[in-house]
Order: C-alpha cells, then structure tokens, then sequence
C-alpha cells in the first residue's frame, strides 16, 4: 500500500509539472482573481452617489435643504434642473440614482404650518444604491424638518431642552453588528475572494481526474498496484496539501489587507477550509469519474459558477424557497462561508462554530465515500 | 457575400464535430437564466426574525414594538428582558437582530428626554441589516409623531396643523421601474447579460481544437477577410438572439421579472451586443490550444465581471483604471443597454453611449481578427 502511494505521489507530481496550465490555476489565476475581487472594493463604502435635484421654490430653504443633502457622504447633487423631464433623463442615462424635486412655495408652506412634501424618485432598478440615498434623504428632511419645529418653538418662548426634545420625542439609536463602518470589502470582498478559490479547487479535483480518462486509468491504476486506496489517496494528497496551506494564507492575507480585527479561533477556520478543499477535489474527482472530462468540466462550472448566489450571502436562505436552499445547504461553499461569517464576521466564539466545521467534514467524507464507490465502480467495468 | 456565408459555414462545421460546444452554444445561457434566479424568486425577505429586548415593559414600550412587529419585513421571535438571552439567540443566528427598549423609556418619553430604542443588527448581512433598520426607524418615528401630537393637545392647535408641527416636512419616495423593490428583479437583468456573454465565450472557445480540423478556403483582401470574420460570428449572434427571445418570453414571466422595454427596441441593441461577444470570443479562442483548458481558465472571470459591470456595485466606487478596464469588456456596456431598454423602458437615444462602446469594441476585435487571419494564411 505505502510503496503503492509513493508510486501514485510521484506520478502525480510529474504530471503537475507536465502540465503547462497548472501554475497559472494553482496560483497565477487565483491570486489575480483576488486581487481583482478586493480592488473592486478598495473603496470600501459607496460615497458621493450623483443625485438630480428640481429645485422649484428656489428660497434660502430649499437651497439650505439641497446643500445639506449634497453635505451627506453617501450622496452629492449632480445637477440642479429646472424640469422634471430633465432630470429624469438623467437617471434613465444613468447619470443620476434618484431625482429629489422641491415643491414650489416651499419655504412659505414650511413657514405656515402646510407641511411641504419633497418628492424622491429612486431608481430602483439600483437597489442597493436606492436604498442608501433613500435612507440618506430621509435622515437627512427629517434633522432638517425637526430643526426647522424646534426654531419655530424657541421663537414661541419654549425652552432648548424642551424645544428639541418636542421635535424629537423618541429617537433611535444604530448600532451596526459586526461591520460598524458598513463596510462592503470586509462583507461581500471577502465572500468573493472565497468564492474565487473554491471555484479554483474544485476545477483542480476535475482536472486532475479527468486526465486519467483519456489513458483509461491503465498506468495510474499499476502505480497504486491495483488498489483504490493508494489510488485516490496518491491522486489526492497533493491538492489536497496545497490548497489547504495556499488558499488558508491567501484568506488571511486578505483579511490582513482589509485590517480585520484577527480571530478567535483561526485554527478552526484553517480546518473548515481544508474540509471544504477536500470536499471539492472529491466532488470534482466524482464528475469527471462519472463523465467524459468536457461534460465534468461543463458540471463543474455549473456547480461552482453559481454556487455563491445559493450561499445564503447576497440573499438570507431563510428567504428562499425550499427547493434552491436545499441546494444552496447542499454546497460545501454555503457552509464554508457560513464558518467565515462565524469566526471573521461575528467573530463568536469556538464552539458556536464547531457544527459548521462538523457539518463541511462531513461533506468532505460523504464525497471522499462517494468518489470511492464511483472509482472502484469504474475500475471492475474494465 | 460569399466569403459571409463561407465563414458562417466553417464555424457550424466545427461546432458540428465538437457537438459538446455547440450543446453550450445553444442551450447553456438559457439553463443558467432559469437556474440564476431560482434562490432570489420569493424577491423580499420578510418576516426577519429579530429578538425584542423590552427592559421597561411599559405601554409605550410595548407599542414601538407592536409597531415594528406589523412591518411585513421583521417579526418579532421572542421578547423578553434579558440581555443575555438575547445576545444568545444572536450568537446562534436564531435572529438577525435586537431591538432594545430602555429601562424608563416611557417615563423619559414624557419627561421630554427624548429616549432612543436600540436597534442592534449583524451588518454582516447588509439586506437584513438594511430592512430591519428601515422597519424599525419608521416605527419608533410613527410613535414619536403620535407622542408630540399628544402632547400638542391643549395648544389649541388643529389636527392638521398639530401634525406639520410635528413633523414640519413630508417626504414621499416613489420607486421608479421596479416599485415592489425585488431582489430579483434587481439583480437579475445584470447577471443575464454577464451569463450571455461567458457561456458563449466558452462555447467559442471550446472550438478551439474542432476549428484545427475542419478544413479553410483561402480568402483574399481585407474586406473579404472581414466579411468572413463577420460571417463565422453571424451564426452565434443569431443563436443567442434566439435564446435572449426565450428568455425574456418564458423566464422572465416565470419569475415575474418586470419589463418596461419594447423588443424591438431591445433586440437591435442586443445583436450590436452579441456580434461584439462574438468577435471577442473568436479571438479568445485563439489563445487556447486544448478546449480541456478552456473552463479552467475563463470560469472564475463570471465573479468580477459581474462586480466589474456595475449594476450591483456603483461604478462610481470603482477604482478609475478598474473602471477603464471595465469599459473593454462588452457586458458593462450590455448590461448598461439591456437596463435601460427592457427594464427602464427608454428609447435608444439613452443607449447611445454603451451602442457606440460595444460598436467600437467590435470593430477593434474585429481588425485583430482580419490581421489574424491574414497572417495564418501567408
């Protein structure tokens, strides 16, 4: 058996070194998609969205109402239109996120008691940036609009204290978990930049299986002297090795880079990650055992190429239905993500996060039990 | 026309041989549309379950409470006053967040101490985070009102005049194109764009080898050679523009994906934009030697491409030589165009931009592939 391993060790090695692709996908490729993933977000936060603005009252408060929206860090006014029609094209063009239209005799209704309405258009079909300008613009009529009620009361004598406590009577207070600065590199950057190695593990698992197909096992199966064990064992191992050291340092070099505070139980996440390797180089071995190499590739992009969409990240799975997040559970990468949320994200402590760990070592065995059935299947056909 | 049609020819001869390529060449973009959208086909998440931290059990208390809890986005789970069973039930992720109401919260409230509700929510989920924010802003606002009106009662006051007292400026949000805010509805009209062009640049690719074998007329002069490049894109264009029908009659009624634009608005753009990924592909393909390296090298490209086009990530908060980047590959301009046309519903003159980008981008390959050609064959 170790004489049988050794064998398939070394076959497996020469092959790596054989192949001219192979240290573009075992490090060029995946470290310039990481790259690229956290340079997308080297902003961090969305600043400085343009917004429209129809100013059609034009008084001391409308235009101290604009430059306060244009004062918010999440938004600046693009333009200043004097049509409705103009400012909506902008946001059809994709120059503006959302319209903010000032009504006419604005200042004087302010000024009455008539309670103007400002209007937002959002362009909704911008989601994430619709729903911070909205939030913005709506903090932002609110400060200015209480501002305005507790002038009114200290003009009628009422005390400061009392003035703004009656244009505010109840008030609440934010506290973003986890991620205070709302910062998306640390939130969706990460996820990618995982998202982006398991894609590059499991091709590996495919890869290195599928170029056993064409020569029909004969030469691999002699190295392990007829044996399964030292066959998979010997095809695995180095993959294996590697991408659990590789794609564990890359994790940290880029939580590093995005100045995370460090975590609780790294070890933990070094298990989870090479759970999760094993689990792919498995399922990837199982593809292109089942299937000629361009079909188990085809599979394998279909697997991986969505897989993040099913994670429960960008989108809860309590919130799905229950065929896609039975599927989306059924993905090592969901669980992988889920341990990354625990220990980097919530940063909670070990044995909150051990059933995740359980959960993705549980995957890999299932997968290593049934890449074993699929190759000994394979290996009596002949 | 004849060199047209004779590159239209030898690229079916060669998908023909590797029928594997042709499978993804006609069918793999209209598997991921229908397979995509399945996790986001509920488009809102409601009844986030969160945690009420209720540490004054007053009535006022308890009305913030009953306020968030009637917002179809949060449900409140548990309440109770223990923080560190609330603390528990977060670590465990049974919620996604706390609302805390204070100890003399009412007493504050009609002392004019202005008391705040906390609202403590894991921002590591930002939709969720966002929602319960929203619902729970709204409702302690909603209480306030009520409270100051109240209070105004014996000023004297009208109702209507009580109420503009109390909250002097009205805001209204209208949402434009997608009022019922989906998820996906939002995200999927980009990601379309995105599988479009990564499933028939594989496809392409994937000939790599097939094109090897099938034998190749000599063409002569620059315009015969472009002719024959255009027909070898022709039929993928036609292909594509084919599933695009598909998909937008049959998937996207299924998941009850909004569309404001006219066909025959969206179509044109969307051929300018396939004989742009068309080019491009016949010259990527050219880089692969083997079509077993094809998938290994372009599949994890999806992921930033995706973040690249800025439809989910404002393209305002890309780095500027991101943004350049960005601006060479046809899916930021596709999906730029798609939106606007089908999902905004505006005409062309809004196009004009990403039309003219996807048009030079195809004349660019276009050249490449000509001089390419006439190379090979000297």
């Amino acid at each position: 058996m170790r004489a049988g391993l050794a064998r398939v060790l070394r076959r497996e090695v020469a092959a790596w070194k054989a192949d001219r692709l192979m240290p573009w996908l075992l490090s060029v490729l995946p470290l310039a998609g990481v790259v690229l993933v956290l340079a997308i977000f080297a902003g961090r936060v969305s600043t400085d969205l343009p917004v429209a603005v129809v100013d059609r009252d034009d008084s001391a408060a409308s235009r101290a109402l604009v430059a306060r929206l244009d004062a918010t860090a999440g938004m600046r006014v693009a333009s200043r239109d004097g049509r409705m029609a103009d400012a909506r094209r902008r946001v059809e063009q994709g120059r503006a996120y959302a319209v903010i239209a000032i009504p006419g005799r604005f200042e004087a209704d302010l000024l009455r008691g008539a309670m103007p309405r400002v209007g937002v258009l959002l362009d909704q079909q911008s989601l994430s940036t619709a729903n911070a300008i909205a939030r913005d613009v709506q903090q932002t009529v609110l400060t200015f609009g209480a501002e305005r009620a507790a002038g009114l009361d200290l003009a009628e004598g009422v005390p400061p204290s009392a003035a703004q406590a009656r244009s505010a009577p109840l008030r609440v207070e934010l506290h973003p978990l986890f991620n205070p600065g709302i910062d998306y590199a640390a939130y969706l950057g990460l996820f990618l930049v995982l998202g982006v190695l398991h894609i590059f593990v499991f091709l590996h698992g495919t890869r290195r299986f599928a170029a056993e197909h064409d020569d029909v096992g004969a030469a691999w199966r002699l190295a392990a002297d007829g044996r399964s064990a030292a066959a998979l064992a010997g095809k695995l191992l180095p993959g294996w090795i590697w991408w659990s050291v590789f794609g564990v340092l890359v994790l940290l070099a880029a939580q590093r880079w995005l100045d995370l505070p460090p975590m609780r139980a790294p070890w933990l996440y070094a298990i989870g990650w090479s759970a999760m390797s094993l689990a792919y180089l498995a399922l990837g071995g199982l593809l292109a055992t089942l299937a000629q190499p361009i079909t188990a590739y085809s599979a394998t992009s279909v697997l991986a190429g969505p897989a993040l969409a099913f994670s429960g990240i960008t989108y809860p799975l309590a919130a799905m239905h229950a065929l896609p997040r039975l599927y989306g559970e059924a993905l090592p990468v969901t669980w992988m993500l889920r341990l990354q949320t625990q220990l980097v994200t919530e940063r909670v402590a070990p044995a909150f996060a051990w059933p995740t760990v359980r959960h993705l070592a549980l995957m890999a065995l299932v997968l290593l039990a049934l890449l074993a059935f699929a190759h000994a299947r394979r290996e009596r056909g002949r | 026309m004849s060199a047209f049609l004779e590159g239209a020819r030898f690229e079916l001869r060669a998908a023909w041989r590797f029928r594997n390529a042709l499978l993804i060449l006609l069918g793999a973009a209209t598997f991921y549309a229908f397979l995509y959208p399945a996790p986001y086909a509920t488009q809102v998440f409601r009844e986030m379950p969160v945690y009420a931290l209720d540490r004054d059990g007053s009535a006022l208390g308890r009305e913030v409470l009953a306020r968030i809890d009637a917002s179809p986005d949060v449900r409140i789970m548990v309440a109770s006053g223990d923080p560190l069973a609330a603390r528990r039930a977060l670590a465990a992720g049974e919620v996604f967040g706390i609302v805390e109401i204070p100890d003399a919260f009412q007493r504050d409230a009609l002392r004019g101490r202005s008391p705040a509700v906390g609202v403590f929510a894991n921002a590591g989920y930002l939709l969720g985070y966002s929602e319960l924010a929203t619902a729970a802003s709204a409702a302690v606002l909603e209480t306030g009102v009520a409270l100051g009106i109240a209070a105004q009662a014996g000023s004297g006051r009208g109702a209507e005049a009580m109420l503009a007292r109390q909250q002097p400026i009205g805001l209204e949000l209208v949402r434009l194109y997608d009022p019922g805010g989906g998820y996906a509805s939002f995200v999927v009209p980009g990601v379309l764009i995105v599988i479009l062009q990564q499933t028939m640049l594989v496809g392409l690719s994937l000939l790599c080898e097939a094109r090897r074998e099938v034998p190749e007329r000599p063409v002569r002069g620059i315009g015969s050679r472009a002719m024959h490049e255009l027909g070898r894109a022709a039929p993928w264009v036609a292909i594509h523009l084919v599933q695009l029908a598909v998909i937008l009659g049959g998937i996207f009624p299924l998941y009850g994906l909004p569309v404001a634009g006219s066909a025959w608005r969206v179509l044109p753009f969307m051929a300018l934009f396939f004989l742009a990924v068309a080019l491009y592909g016949l010259l990527v393909a050219q880089a692969f030697r083997r079509a077993g390296d094809v998938i290994p090298v372009l599949l994890f490209t999806s992921l930033p491409i995706v973040f690249l086009s800025g439809f989910s990530w404002p393209q305002e908060s890309i780095p500027e030589p991101l943004h350049m980047l960005a601006r060479l590959i046809p899916a930021t301009s596709g999906v730029e165009g798609f939106v606007r046309l089908n999902q905004r519903g505006t005409g062309l003159d809004a196009v004009l931009v990403p039309g003219a980008t996807l048009a030079a981008l195809a004349t660019v390959a276009l050249a490449v592939l000509v001089v390419l050609a006439g190379r090979r064959r000297s």
